[in-house]
């Protein structure tokens, strides 16, 4: 009946807490809390209570207790709580012989029943010899340790003193559940240190037990157990009308799967203590003896005070350690700000600090992207990884998990230095990233003990798994993974991530600050250029100018004095003494004047025509833009016509530009009172010839003007030389174009051509 | 220079009043008969082709320049030889003007000996008389006498390039490329830009 075949799928279903059955060390009496009948009674109670169970059942509690001990009963606090060995009952009842029975109950509510369970009272004075245990080993021992192993070092040390159990380990549940041998004490020669077993291992209402009922003994695994029997007749197990829930008994029969469990491991007897930290199952002290091993139950009153004070110090110790690591963190980070205000960029500061920030998060190699640059360190995986797809996952601009292979399927898989990954956002844009790897897990373990047969293979054929198959299995289960990324971890990384992204920001400010600072330096040497070559240009045409208006009358006055040296010839007068020379010398002197323009000409230059291939409509666009930027006035609507069929152009860009920026110059001056402001340019590809056409909606040109326009000195406007315009017109015609008005009603339009080949045959 | 000649006229199209006067008065005194004309359609309209013995141009006058009324004439099959006169010393313009047919390009102010010695010129051309055309002997012993530097400022001369694209080109200095300029007149026995370019055809 109690020895169904063991099912291991059904492990996690399996309702342990209603096994119908108590360990034969103690007997079971429930009482229905309403009428205070007894309802269940293990059908060992004779031999604890001097009543044969079938006595009980019907029976009113007091019926069992006598008057005076069911009132202390009912005064007591009688609902579970966390430690409850602590508070025992020793009661001493009367048996129907006349003999008194001392016992130890352990009292408690269950639903409406009361449950209680009796056990045979310890002898002798046991007591004082743990409070001394307690004060010597608990304050002085216990609190000392540093570390998590330590500590469980200590206290697996500590509770095989006590109880004498063969071997005493404290197992450590990751978050995914799996555990892991963090400490063993024991006499004998394997040792189990380090192992890792399958979250499997360990069914789900097993580790609700764990937590509820913080201490478990088995002391004879393989003790028959005894039924608890209801008032119906029924067992009161799962498949009674009345199964009565056992969940925070202490008598609580093995289920035959864990039985087989231990018996596998040769297991006689053991004993667990749950290790709770901040509410959740951090661990488990797991005491095993290779023959049955009845401890007094003071004993395990000391082990569970035990197991209370290493949770709490567990906990202390882990928040600390967490508060070490974040304290860490914010050091290298504040070490990364440090750096980078002292000028570094931050591809160099994650170099410096690469290893600092590794071992922070567990990681061995990193991958930092920065735009374009890509550092790798340490160990990477072997493949190029596109991680882009990670960016959806990202949770605050992190991303972890322990199975890269499972996420980028171009990730080899058995890749020996890259199984897990965390991903760190390190701009808004997501285009810089650092991120980091851990190495399979597998390289990670580290434990004693030699290699054992993993699997126990039955006669009948049938394998049974053991503690290394168990391992085994685990191995298996995690391949390919790193060891998981935990909340400390997550910790570290945003706080190395916000560091990181505060100096990566920093530096895409900065740069995108140098990169405004460069535009707007370009293009104030471009304006400059244009300026430059404008007024080397305007220099030119005022000498081009000046010496056309210098050469005409010294022209003039040459023509005249030869011509009237030749009248005076023709008409045969004779010179008077030096009139001949005087006239050489008045000729001369036009001449030597002349010949100064020209210097003061070639000297200033004509700023020559520098071809190369140009996009017309690019030198366009800057022209209007150098002009617009130029201007003060509020801009115009500008409209741009290109003909989409222009070619690239042999032209001299500056110069184009130039005339572009005069002429638009002049279309924003006119059209300043306007009240309508647009400015046209338009393109007009007419092979070879490429024309363009200003259009604006100014104050047009003045009748007349057509002709002069073009011409030096002929100022239409009332600043500066009135140059600009014939500085176009010569810098178009150096292009083989022309420059002209259209005929408009309104405002004023310019049209200019260049040949498209670059108007000289040179 | 043949009365023939002397009957001929000789037209000065120049947009500039004093120039005009100036020159026809020069003219005159020569005995030339100058007709003079402010603008290239002025002269369009009133010049006798029959009767011309020459025309200065003006190279840049208001509408139409000099150089657009000798392509002008030329389309017209008009046969008077060109003189282009300029204020502005525009190299690669007379360049072309000389390959387009002008007899010559005079920079004002211009000497006596250059504006007579232009009619002198044209007159050959009018009388069908080429132009003293050298044989390619000579004009060899003239290049040879030229040192390498000179014969590459010539050969960038008669593309039309000024003095100072010269410079930049040749990594001179433009003061140089004068006295390579003299230079190379004096050698090549040359009274101009435009005999070097006849000579070099």
């Amino acid at each position: 009946m109690l020895t169904r075949p063991v099912d291991l799928s059904s492990c996690d279903t399996e309702p342990i807490h209603i096994i119908g059955a108590v360990q034969p060390f103690g007997a079971l009496v429930a009482v229905d809390m309403a009428s205070r009948t007894i309802e269940f009674a293990s059908a060992n109670c004779d031999a604890f209570l001097g009543r044969d169970w079938r006595d009980l059942l019907g029976a009113p509690l007091g019926f069992l207790l006598g008057e005076a001990n069911c009132a202390d009963l009912l005064s007591r606090q009688l609902i579970p709580s966390l430690p409850d060995l602590l508070r025992p009952w020793f009661v001493r009842l009367p048996k129907p012989d006349g003999s008194e029975a001392d016992l130890e109950c352990f009292p408690h509510l269950q639903g409406g029943c009361l449950i209680l369970e009796f056990v045979a009272r310890e002898e002798g004075p046991a007591v004082v010899w743990e409070e001394d245990m307690v004060r010597q080993r608990i304050i002085s021992e216990l609190i000392r340790p540093e570390t998590l192993t330590e500590l469980a070092q200590v206290g697996a040390q500590i509770i095989r003193e006590v109880t004498g159990f063969d071997r005493v380990m404290i197992y450590r549940f990751a978050p995914d559940k799996h555990g892991e041998v963090i400490a063993e004490s024991t006499g004998r020669d394997d040792s189990f240190l380090g192992l890792h077993y399958p979250a499997s291992d360990i069914p789900d209402p097993a580790r609700r037990h764990f937590v509820l009922n913080v201490i478990r003994t088995i002391p004879d695994i393989n003790a028959v157990p005894v039924p608890i029997m209801a008032r119906s007749g029924e067992i009161a197990d799962a498949n009674s009308r009345t199964p009565l829930d056992l969940t925070f008994s202490k008598l609580r029969a093995v289920a035959p799967v864990h039985t087989e469990y231990l018996n596998n491991m040769g297991v006689g007897a053991s004993m667990s203590i749950s290790l709770i930290s901040n509410h959740e199952l951090w661990g488990l002290v797991a005491c095993h003896h290779y023959s049955p091993l009845h401890l007094a139950w003071s004993r395990f009153r000391f082990c569970e005070l035990v197991g209370g004070t290493i949770s709490a110090l567990l906990q202390s110790l882990e928040n600390t350690i967490k508060l070490r690591h974040s304290i860490q963190a914010e050091k290298t980070a504040f070490d990364i700000e440090r750096d980078h205000r002292n000028g570094l960029a931050l591809g160099d500061v994650v170099r410096n600090h690469a290893d600092a920030v590794m071992t922070l998060c567990g990681a061995q190699g990193m991958v930092l992207k920065l735009g374009d640059q890509v550092v790798k360190m340490r160990k990477t995986p072997a493949a190029d990884i596109d991680y882009s797809r990670l960016k959806s996952a990202l949770v605050d601009g992190i991303f972890a998990s322990d199975h890269l292979n499972g996420l980028v399927p171009e990730h080899q898989e058995g890749d020996a230095d890259a199984a897990g990954i965390a991903y760190l956002e390190l701009s808004e844009d997501g285009r810089d990233f650092l991120v980091m790897f851990r190495e399979p897990y597998e390289q990670t373990i580290r434990w004693a003990g030699k290699p054992e047969k993993i699997e126990t293979r039955l006669d009948d054929g049938t394998v049974r798994l053991s503690p290394r198959g168990s391992f085994a299995l685990w191995r298996e289960e995690r391949r390919g993974r790193s060891i998981p990324f935990t909340d400390a971890d997550y910790e570290v990384m945003r706080i190395t991530r916000r560091a990181l992204f505060a100096v990566n920001s920093l530096d895409r400010e900065r740069a995108a600050v140098t990169a405004q600072r460069q535009a707007e330096a370009e293009e104030a040497r471009l304006r400059l250029v244009l300026l430059d070559a404008a007024r080397n240009r305007s220099m030119g045409e005022l000498a081009s100018a000046l010496a056309h208006e210098l050469n005409q009358p010294l022209s003039a006055v040459t023509n005249y004095v030869n011509a009237c040296r030749q009248e005076l010839k023709n008409y045969a007068v004779e010179l008077p003494g030096p009139v001949e020379s005087l006239m050489d010398s008045a000729v001369a002197e036009a001449s030597r004047a002349a010949d100064l323009v020209r210097r003061l000409r070639n000297f200033i230059g004509q700023g020559e025509i520098a071809l190369e291939l140009v996009d017309l409509h690019a030198v366009i666009r800057q022209g209007v833009e150098l002009a617009l930027a130029a201007t003060s006035d509020a801009r115009p609507n500008v409209i741009f016509q290109f003909d989409a069929g222009m070619p690239v152009m042999r032209a001299d860009p500056v110069q184009i530009g130039q005339v572009v920026l005069n002429l638009v110059r002049n279309s924003l001056a006119a059209m300043q009172e306007s009240s309508q402001r647009i400015l046209t340019i338009a393109t007009v590809f007419e092979d070879p010839l490429a024309r363009v056409v200003v259009r604006d909606t100014g104050i047009g040109i003045a009748a007349g003007m057509e002709k002069t326009l073009f011409e030096p000195f002929h100022n239409s406007t009332t600043s500066g030389m009135g140059i600009g315009l014939s500085l176009c017109r010569s810098i178009v015609e150096a292009h083989g174009g022309g420059i002209w008005i259209e005929q408009v009603s309104d405002g004023a339009t310019i049209a200019f051509t260049l040949r498209t080949d670059g108007g000289r045959d040179d | 220079m043949t009365d023939a000649a002397k009957s001929k006229r000789v037209y000065v199209v120049d947009d500039d009043l004093s120039v005009r006067a100036s020159l026809c008065a020069l003219l005159s005194a020569h005995g030339y008969r100058p007709a003079a004309f402010s603008s290239a359609e002025e002269f369009l309209r009133g010049f006798e082709a029959e009767n011309s013995l020459c025309v200065f141009l003006d190279l840049r006058m208001g509408e139409m320049g000099g150089m657009n009324l000798q392509k002008h004439l030329v389309a017209k099959g008009i046969h008077i030889p060109v003189i282009i006169l300029t204020a502005h010393g525009d190299v690669p313009l007379a360049v072309e003007a000389i390959k387009a047919g002008a007899v010559d390009f005079i920079e004002k102010p211009a000497s006596e000996a250059q504006l007579l010695g232009a009619i002198e010129a044209a007159v050959d051309r009018l009388a069908d008389r080429p132009q003293p055309i050298l044989p390619q002997r000579v004009i060899a012993d003239r290049l040879a006498r030229l040192t390498p530097r000179e014969r590459e400022v010539l050969d960038h001369l008669i593309l039309g390039m000024t003095n100072k694209h010269i410079a930049d080109e040749l990594g001179i200095s433009q003061r140089t490329v004068e006295i390579h300029r003299a230079r190379i007149r004096e050698k090549m026995e040359a009274r101009g830009l435009s005999d070097l370019i006849r000579m070099m055809r």
